[in-house]
This record gives C-alpha cells, structure tokens and sequence, in this order.
C-alpha cells in the first residue's frame, strides 16, 4: 500500500496593504503569523479584493464602479479584469486607462484588502516514494525534496518553517509518519485549511509556522 | 501484490484521442491544485522514453481538492486481487448505448469534468 503525503497552504489568509504612495503596485503580501514566505504568484490565489479609499474624490476608476466615498469600502472585479499581474507575492492592479471598466487607479493613502483562498499550487499530494531528500536550508527552515510531478528528472521543493533547531525532529516526525503504523492513505502533514493549522501529530510541537511550494515548473 | 490500474474517462463516446485514459497505480507522480475548483493528476509519460508526464485536469466541486485527494488514495490502494476490474477514478462517460453504463462506477462524485492530456 502506497501512503501519499498531502499539504495544504494557510487559507485563508487576508493581508491589507497601505498604499504609500499612488502607485498601483500593492505592498508584498506577508501574512507572518499564517504564511510565512508563502510566495503569491497567481490570481487564482486571490478570492477578493476591496479598496478603501481615502478620500472622495478619486474620479479615475473603472466604469463599472461607483465611487463608494472616503472611508468606505469597495470590491474590485477580478474576473472582470482588477488584476494587471500578480507574482512574487505583489499584486499590480490595472488602472481606469488599461482597463475602462475594472481597473482603479489607487491613490495614496487607500487601503486595499486582499483575501487569499485556495488556487494555484495551494494543495498538493505526493507519494511518499517519490520523497527523496530532506535537507536543512536555513535556520527554522527544513525542504523536502520530492521528484518533480513533471518527471523530468529535477525536484519539486516544499518548504517548511519551524522553530530553529527542529531540523532533526522534522526528519523524524516525516520518517514516523511514513514508516509508522499509524496512518493508511493519505496522511495530512500540514493543512492551514479554514485559517487553522492542523498537523500530523508527529510534527506537533515543532512551531510549523510556514509552508512554501515550489514545483519544478509551470503548466 | 497486484497493480492497481486507474481509470479516468472525459464526457464522450470513449472513440475519440484522450477520451478515456488508464494508468497504473505505480506511475502516479502526484497530484496539485491549480484552481479553487481544479487539480491536475500527473503520471510517467506512458510512452516511456524519456523525461515527461501525462496529467488529467479535473474541475472539481470548490475548494474539495483534500476530500479529492483522500478518495483518490482510497481507490488506488484498493485491494483489485480478486476482481476482475479495474479503478474507476471518474468515468463522465455518459453516450453509450442503453444497455451500456459507465464502467462499473462513476467514481469520485467531486469530479465533474476532466481534460486528459498525454505525451
């Protein structure tokens, strides 16, 4: 019987970013207490966003919106077009002139809200044969390394974040938890599903804190 | 123990390229979302050669990539020993004959529709 190894990421996970200045780039996305160096890199990743603006005189924003007034909130259209890029966890909004209808021209001083929700490489499942490595890379921060879902020969990377000096009992939490009796199946490592951690409880007590996913490549 | 073969069939007449698709258990690679209600499946290129995977996308109901996942495990560690079948993951056939069914099971209820693309 093969046991597969399945990770979700923290969601959701909402982030507000103060625009400093009126620029449409929002601030990087850093949810510490949830996401750690969770890395946004695609709008299905984004379940809303909603400016608030400062003032009420803004008179560049998109056709389909009615300006709400100083200090109350309004919700941007993604599907219809909000979002001009969205990676390295920086999200740039289009403005009123590169889309007519939903884009919002920030000034500075507004707000906007960002919730996170499941997309993009959120949730993932591997085999654990296809585990091949788990290294310590930095302090607080262990990587398993798993053969790459496109088989071609490289890895894919899940990177967890902990309380420093846990390598060793990362290591053995995941060697319990695939050699153990105690799990058939699929085994939860990590599931930040519904804005709560729930580990394998052999990874308890651990401060997992963290979960980034880097897959070999897109698709 | 036996292989466990897994089958995944898209909406059609079973008579088209990349209509229907069986993998062994052995080849699975993986799995990952890429939408609130999509997860691709991937698999060893069947053909073998060299680098490269075969994957199935399958839209799915919002947000139940896990509930997915776990049902997906539970087939393909199915004990097939003494059966004469295979693993219906999702079979979304529905244009056969009257007197035909999909095969034996229509698999994972969360899954709705499917794109299968091979190397």
């Amino acid at each position: 019987m093969e046991t597969y190894l399945y990770f979700r990421k923290f969601r959701p996970a909402t982030f507000l970013s103060t625009q400093g200045s009126a620029t449409q780039a929002l601030n990087t996305i850093t949810v510490a207490t949830l996401c750690g160096t969770d890395d946004i890199d695609s709008d299905t990743e984004i379940a809303s966003l909603v400016v608030t603006p400062a003032d009420g005189t803004n008179s560049a924003i998109g056709s389909a919106y009615t300006h709400p007034g100083a200090g109350n909130p309004l919700t941007l259209s993604i599907a219809n077009g909000a979002i001009n890029t969205c990676a390295n966890s920086i999200i740039t909004l289009n403005n009123s002139t590169q889309d007519g209808d939903s884009g919002y021209t920030l000034e500075s001083g507004d707000t906007v809200l960002v919730t996170l929700q499941q997309g993009l490489e959120t949730s993932f499942m591997y085999p654990a044969s296809s585990l091949i490595g788990i290294e310590a890379t930095a302090t607080g921060q262990t990587t398993l390394k798993f053969k790459s879902l496109k088989n071609d020969n490289t890895i894919d990377s899940v990177l967890i974040e902990h309380d420093n000096t846990k390598y060793e009992d990362i290591v053995n939490g995941m060697n319990a938890i695939i050699n153990g009796n105690n799990h058939g199946g699929v085994i939860t490592v990590i599931d930040g599903s519904n804005g709560e951690l729930v580990l394998a409880k052999e990874l308890n007590g651990l401060g997992i804190d963290g979960l980034l996913y880097t897959p070999t490549s897109g698709y | 123990m036996a292989e466990n073969y897994l089958y995944f069939a898209a909406n059609g007449d079973n008579d088209a390229n990349k209509d229907a698709v069986m993998f062994p258990r052995s080849r699975f690679l993986g799995a990952t979302s890429t939408a609130a209600t999509t997860l691709e499946f991937f698999f060893e290129d069947r053909e073998g050669a060299g680098p490269g995977n075969d994957d199935v996308s399958c839209t799915i109901t919002s947000g139940e990539h896990k509930t997915v996942c776990d049902k997906f495990a539970e087939l393909a560690n199915g004990n097939r020993n003494n059966t004469n079948n295979f693993t219906v993951i999702k079979d979304l056939n529905d244009d056969l004959p009257s007197n035909e069914g999909p095969i034996s099971a229509s698999g994972i209820s969360e899954i709705s529709a499917m794109t299968i693309t091979t190397g």
